[in-house]
């Protein structure tokens, strides 16, 4: 489903990323941890297809990401990070509405600003994230935790088969990070999940498969059960 | 919510009722003298150029020795408004009020009364600019100063220092950036003024252009056109290189080369070194006009004349409705235009093109609008209203502009990402995160259109103005007070409404 080989990356002579290797398959939970500055946000940059300038291949379903136009990735890949960065000016429906762009002509775009098109399934997308009562509300109006859980919907709406989500709680408080982590799981069962986490204890404890990034190298790519304290240990070198 | 569609409403309807009572009337040969016009404009006069630029360094050195005037008063008196030199606030309120009394008058209108009063003489231009001049500085200069950090200054008392080491010490290092940036922004600003006065009998290149375009020598009126502009564009690459801290001591060299160069050229080349503005007999006209303008030496006072008072309240809806069209149209073009001016989202050369359409319509004062377009249109609003909507295009676009060029990109990206076309971008991503800050300024914009449309007026463009112009020529000063009442009435209800509108939309 994803796969990179011989990924390396660098930026002003420095190696962000070196030789990472990485199979991804179908509907699997992935947590990425790893300390600061080790090149995780780099590798979901470039998954996202938002960094292009590196060495070796990303394959997503055995094509080069390459080769995928803006608006084909949008049906395969969806992001999600700790800025939300939904438009603040626009009401939670059309924001959650964005997540159907891909498919929309320019004019049904604009119509969709007066009169609100898919409706129902823009609805269903904010129950799902028990925001569905907020619909109408002007999205600068909401809490952090209220945003996130609007660009979930958003997410939840665009429909891609792979999320990547950098970061999605680093700007939440503890008990709505939990949320959210939850939330996310249970909304993309059906989905590939690639998340990066500072909080190692999250990783252990949701996802499958845990991969501990290094000074730009694959330090370890474990089922979370199999991860040692060992391991976390030399990672950040506690 | 509602209110606000009744808002959007109340003003479409304005707007449209505006329009339809300000009828297009062309000239006889109006057509043709403005393809001649716009034709001279690619064949500006080459032998005109030499004269040109004396009549710019007139313009320059006027406006450079009003603004001195203006710096040095608005300086100090500034330090007193803002509480630093004073707790009183009776006298902190008396100076503020004075700024807003200096800058709600137009400079071409300190203009008309100091000529008026004192007669034509260098003097009398000079303090016609630095009069308005002193209250915007004043206002800005103010601000500037009650929003400082407090903290480390009030260590240097703390060390002993006396008032005027604190602000030697304390103040000014941390305010002059902004004193400066924003004194040379009002520099450009300046020029234009200083082109205009040309209204009252002050070379330069104001004056030029008018003598040009009265003989209708469209080629040789372009040669000065294209020199103020290149004035303009001279000083706002200053201001930027300046903003950028690449030109700071330059820019402090230049300033009192400007200084010197502009009051040796007004004392010893204007003669104004032998100007006796307050002598006995200035003094006796002065009071003269003053005791006319209060309405004593008159058979009818205009302002105790009811039937006045109704025409003048007609004109005061007309001159409303000049500004109702003008900004309508300033903000057509300028949604029209505005996102080709952007650089995320033109081709350079159409970024380039219409950038410098932008600079080239806010270079030129909207009162050499009105009156080269005298020449195509019937007097009448519909002058006035298109020359204030051109030359304040020029300004909404590249503030609107700025806006979408520095807004939070993030959003977008993530729209992008989710499959955004460019077209769904902007729908989606700009407009909503931008439209504040347009209608914000749209509004600003507004409040300044109608104190200007008194100017434009002049030039025969109706409303308020031209009855002010045909009273002065006819001496009924009571006239006079009777439109200067009303318009003052306007600006403060213009200002009472813009705060409104942003309140709403804020």
């Amino acid at each position: 489903m994803i796969n990179v080989s011989q990924l390396t990356c660098k930026k002003n002579k420095i190696d962000i990323l070196k030789d990472i290797n990485l199979s991804i398959h179908s509907k699997e939970k992935i947590a990425i941890i790893g300390p600061s500055g080790a090149g995780k946000t780099t590798l979901m940059n470039i998954l996202s297809k938002q960094e292009n300038d590196y060495y070796g291949f990303v394959l997503i379903h055995e094509t080069d990401i390459k080769t995928y136009n803006h608006r084909d990735l949008a049906h395969i890949i969806g992001t999600i990070s700790q800025d939300m960065n939904l438009i603040d000016n626009l009401k939670v429906i059309h924001n959650v509405l964005a997540g159907n762009l891909k498919d929309w002509s320019f004019i049904k775009s604009i119509y969709s600003l007066i009169v609100p098109q898919e409706k129902e399934a823009a609805l269903q997308a904010l129950s799902s994230v028990h925001m569905k009562a907020h619909y109408n509300k002007k999205t600068s109006n909401l809490s952090g935790g209220e945003k996130q859980r609007v660009a979930i919907a958003r997410l939840l709406m665009q429909n891609p088969s792979i999320v990547l989500a950098d970061e999605p709680i680093a700007s939440l408080d503890p008990s709505l990070a939990r949320n959210s982590i939850e939330l996310l799981l249970s909304t993309t069962q059906d989905k590939t999940l690639i998340m990066v986490l500072h909080h190692v204890e999250y990783a252990l404890e949701y996802f499958d498969r845990v991969i501990g990034i290094k000074e730009g190298k694959v330090f370890f790519d474990k089922t979370a059960n199999l991860v040692t304290k060992e391991d976390l240990g030399a990672l950040y070198e506690l | 919510m509602n209110s606000k569609k009744t808002i959007v409403l109340i003003i479409l309807l304005l707007i449209i009722i505006s329009f339809v009572l300000t009828p297009i009337e062309m000239n006889a040969n109006g057509i043709e003298t403005a393809g001649e016009i716009i034709g001279s404009g690619f064949k500006p006069s080459i032998s005109e150029l030499p004269l040109a630029l004396e009549a710019a360094v007139t313009t320059v050195f006027y406006a450079g020795a009003g603004m001195s005037i203006a710096l040095f008063f608005s300086f100090f008196l500034s330090l007193f408004a803002s509480g630093i030199l004073t707790k009183s606030t009776r006298v902190q309120n008396t100076i503020r009020n004075l700024f807003a009394g200096m800058r709600a008058i137009h400079e071409l209108i300190w203009a008309l009364f100091f000529v008026t009063a004192f007669g034509l003489m260098p003097m009398t231009a000079l303090l016609a600019l630095a009069v308005p001049y002193t209250g915007m500085l004043g206002k800005v200069y103010t601000d500037i100063f009650s929003h400082m950090e407090l903290k480390k200054i009030k260590r240097l008392e703390g060390l002993g220092a006396t008032k005027a080491q604190m602000i030697v010490y304390g103040y000014l290092p941390q305010a002059l950036p902004q004193l400066i940036s924003y004194s040379l922004y009002r520099f450009e600003c300046a020029i234009r003024s200083s082109t205009i006065l040309s209204f009252v009998g002050v070379t330069g290149l104001g004056m030029k252009t008018q003598l040009m375009l009265n003989d209708l020598r469209f080629n040789e009126m372009f040669t000065y056109i294209y020199v103020l502009f290149l004035l303009v564009v001279i000083i706002e690459i200053w201001g930027n290189l300046y903003r950028q801290k690449k030109f700071q001591k330059g820019t402090v060299c230049i300033s009192i080369l400007l200084l010197f160069s502009s009051w040796y050229f007004i004392l010893i080349h204007e003669g104004a070194f032998y100007d006796t503005l307050i002598s006995q007999k200035n003094l006796m006209y002065a009071f003269d006009f003053l005791s006319k303008l209060l309405g004593f030496q008159t058979d009818n006072i205009a302002f105790l004349d009811l039937n006045e008072i109704s025409h003048v309240f007609l004109l005061t809806l007309k001159t409303l409705q000049m500004s109702f069209v003008a900004i309508a149209l300033s903000v057509l073009f300028m949604a029209i235009t505005v996102i080709l001016a952007t650089k995320p989202y033109s081709h350079p050369l159409v970024y380039g093109l219409i950038r410098s359409v932008y600079l080239f319509t806010r270079a030129i004062p909207e009162l050499i609008w009105a009156m080269i377009l005298v020449f195509i249109f019937k007097p009448g609003i519909w002058v006035g209203a298109l020359a204030l909507a051109i030359h304040n295009f020029g300004i909404l676009s590249k503030l609107c502009a700025e806006v979408i060029e520095t807004m939070d990109e993030k959003p977008l990206l993530a729209l992008r990402q989710a499959g955004a076309k460019k077209g769904q971008l902007l729908i989606y991503g700009v407009v909503p995160s931008v439209i504040k800050s347009f209608i914000s300024y749209s509004i600003y914009r507004w409040e300044i259109i109608l104190r200007t449309t008194i100017i434009v007026g002049l030039v025969g463009a109706g409303g308020l103005g031209y009855y002010f112009r045909l009273n002065f020529s006819w001496f009924h000063y009571s006239n006079i007070t009777l439109v200067l009442i009303f318009y003052i009435v306007l600006v403060k209800l213009a200002d009472k409404i813009s705060l409104y509108l942003n309140k709403v939309w804020g």
